[in-house]
């Protein structure tokens, strides 16, 4: 395929290899958007990746009061599990520690169908210690819960479906800098776009890692092929003399359709400035498409937006 | 409603037992077929097509009753599914037993709206009651799931023994409301200045769930759908019953 360009940034001849993956999506309320976002941030902490932290997980959007259930503030969340059954010891844990917790918050289903249904409220009604109050309004069951700042409202489940985890690329850029101002635009891009999330920390990853490690105790190490630093001493470096920095978004979602759309809109943002703005090139991390059966190349991505 | 429509046309005061015309037993059959079942009414037994005016339609896509000086009991009584619509009075059990659907009612119900039929220990358990009018004694007895809204005032007894669900009365309620109540809420539209018999004063706040309670009735038209506020007066009981029932007064 010949080469590709956008604003002078190369277009790496690479694809992202991503897996499938189950998710369910949460849609959280609160008084104010600053108690939604308390109560969000919490739900979505230590939700970066499945490896170490058994979920990925973010706030897919925020919500005005027309489109809640309460009529309050809220945010659509959305948790990507392996399994479903990972995905109900995990959902129910974190909606009782983080939101039950939270201060006027309240959790209902934000997927209504799916391939099956994980308990919220129909695993933490017990709390209520039998002050619990089931309501059932048309095919939706609710329960309330008495806590000290009134009642917690919790829907009590939630459907989860099968959705795709670990589409990605890597910018490329001059600097630490303008390799941080790319990934900030991209993450811009890519947020209102609904189906999509961006697990990391501001959605953007500097720690890419590979399968792996000279330590048997480890299956996964840091990706020496795109660390700058290791340039020098790395034998298969995969970046060029005047690449100083790169950093990496991850999008999980609903299906191949809403990866494709937040890593065409992300790219897109990315390169926006063009070798000007210091990003010399985009590429993606794949393990050679054996291990995933998604497989999101990036001409072909991008050269959707181009025609 | 683009179904099929029943319009009484027989003599002023006569009971019938409208039980046996659910939409879900009418469906696909033609309004000859209708006319043609048999139907309790005064102390006897008469067609349908000998008291009602039939019109072409099929009863899947909703019932229009229209009862005229009729006095028509039981109607939607064990419905399931569907819509009806009755353009006047109910009278006694209207939805009684009842397990899905809709039964709006724009005029008056009689006793034991969306209560239990005799001899059966469970109420209403699922659907949706509207009621434009007001409703006589022991509405929602023994009920078990789903929502009855009457706009106007209920009579003694409501919410008598119920076992979940929602009973929502506008213009409040006559003596001994919740009375055996086990679980459940009776949510009035006036305020209540003393706890029911039974009942412990639980206080005054905004009820979330009240939303989802609004949410649910949203198209109906119901008194609890026009009014703005979640903010309740909350009565816990019946406390010989083990308190987990409560009366709600709009405050």
């Amino acid at each position: 395929m010949a080469e590709m360009q956008i604003n002078g940034v190369r277009i790496e001849d690479t694809f992202a290899e991503a897996f499938p993956m189950t998710y369910t999506r949460l849609v959280i309320t609160a008084d104010t958007p600053a108690w939604v976002e308390a109560a969000t941030s919490s739900l979505t902490g230590f939700a970066t990746s499945v490896i170490g932290c058994g979920c990925e997980a973010a706030v897919e959007r925020l919500l005005t009061p027309e489109e809640t259930p309460d009529s309050r503030p809220g945010a659509a969340v959305m948790i990507f599990g392996m399994s479903t059954g990972d995905l109900a010891k995990l959902v129910v844990n974190r909606v009782g520690q983080c939101i039950m917790t939270s201060p006027g918050s309240a959790c209902y289903a934000g997927l209504l169908q799916g391939t099956k249904r994980i308990p919220l409220g129909g695993g933490l009604r017990y709390f209520g210690d039998g002050h619990q109050i089931s309501k059932k309004f048309g095919d939706r069951r609710f329960w309330r819960l008495p806590v000290m700042d009134g009642e917690f409202v919790c829907e009590d489940s939630v459907a989860v479906a099968k959705g795709i985890g670990g589409g990605n690329f890597l910018i490329l850029a001059a600097s630490h800098r303008q390799c941080l101002a790319a990934a900030e635009a991209a993450v811009a891009a890519i947020r209102p776009l609904p189906g999509v999330i961006l697990p990391f920390p501001g959605g953007v990853v500097r720690s890419g890692s590979k399968v792996g490690s000279k330590y048997k105790a480890l299956i996964a190490s840091t990706n020496t092929r795109f660390c700058p630093t290791l340039r020098a001493v790395e034998p298969e470096t995969l970046l060029a003399p005047n690449v100083e920095a790169v950093l990496e978004l991850v999008l999980d979602g609903i299906d191949e359709t809403a990866i494709r759309t937040g890593m065409r809109a992300g790219i897109t943002a990315a390169a926006a400035g063009g070798t000007a703005a210091g990003v010399l090139a985009i590429t993606a991390g794949n393990y050679g498409g054996k291990l995933g059966p998604h497989h999101f190349h990036l001409h072909e991505v991008m050269g959707e937006a181009m025609k | 409603m683009s179904g099929m429509t029943l319009t009484f046309r027989g003599d002023a005061g006569m009971a019938v037992d409208m039980s046996a015309l659910l939409p879900e037993r009418l469906a696909g059959l033609t309004a000859g077929e209708v006319a043609g079942l048999p139907l309790p009414c005064g102390g006897g037994v008469a067609t349908v097509g000998g008291m009602f005016e039939v019109s072409a339609g099929d009863a899947a896509e909703g019932l229009l009753i229209r009862p005229g000086q009729a006095v028509l009991h039981r109607v939607g009584a064990g419905m399931a599914s569907g819509r009806i619509l009755v353009e006047g009075d109910a009278g006694n059990h209207a939805g009684a037993g009842m397990s899905g659907g809709l039964l709006r009612i724009a005029g008056n119900a009689g006793d034991a709206l969306g209560g239990a039929l005799p001899g059966l220990p469970l109420g209403m358990r699922g659907g949706l009651i509207g009621v434009g009018g007001s409703a006589g004694d022991r509405a929602a007895e023994r009920m078990r799931r789903g929502i009855v809204v009457v706009d106007g005032p209920v009579g003694a007894y409501a919410a008598g023994f119920m076992v979940a669900g929602t009973l929502a009365a506008g213009d409040g309620c006559g003596p001994h409301p919740g009375f055996g109540m086990r679980r459940g809420t009776l949510l009035l539209g006036r305020a209540q200045d003393e706890a029911p018999e039974g009942f412990a004063d639980g206080g005054t706040r905004d009820w979330l769930f009240l939303h989802l309670l609004r949410r649910a009735l949203e198209g109906s038209g119901s008194w609890f759908e026009r009014m703005g506020t979640t903010r309740a007066h909350r009565f816990i009981g019946d406390l010989a019953e083990g308190g987990h029932g409560e009366i709600l007064a709009v405050a």
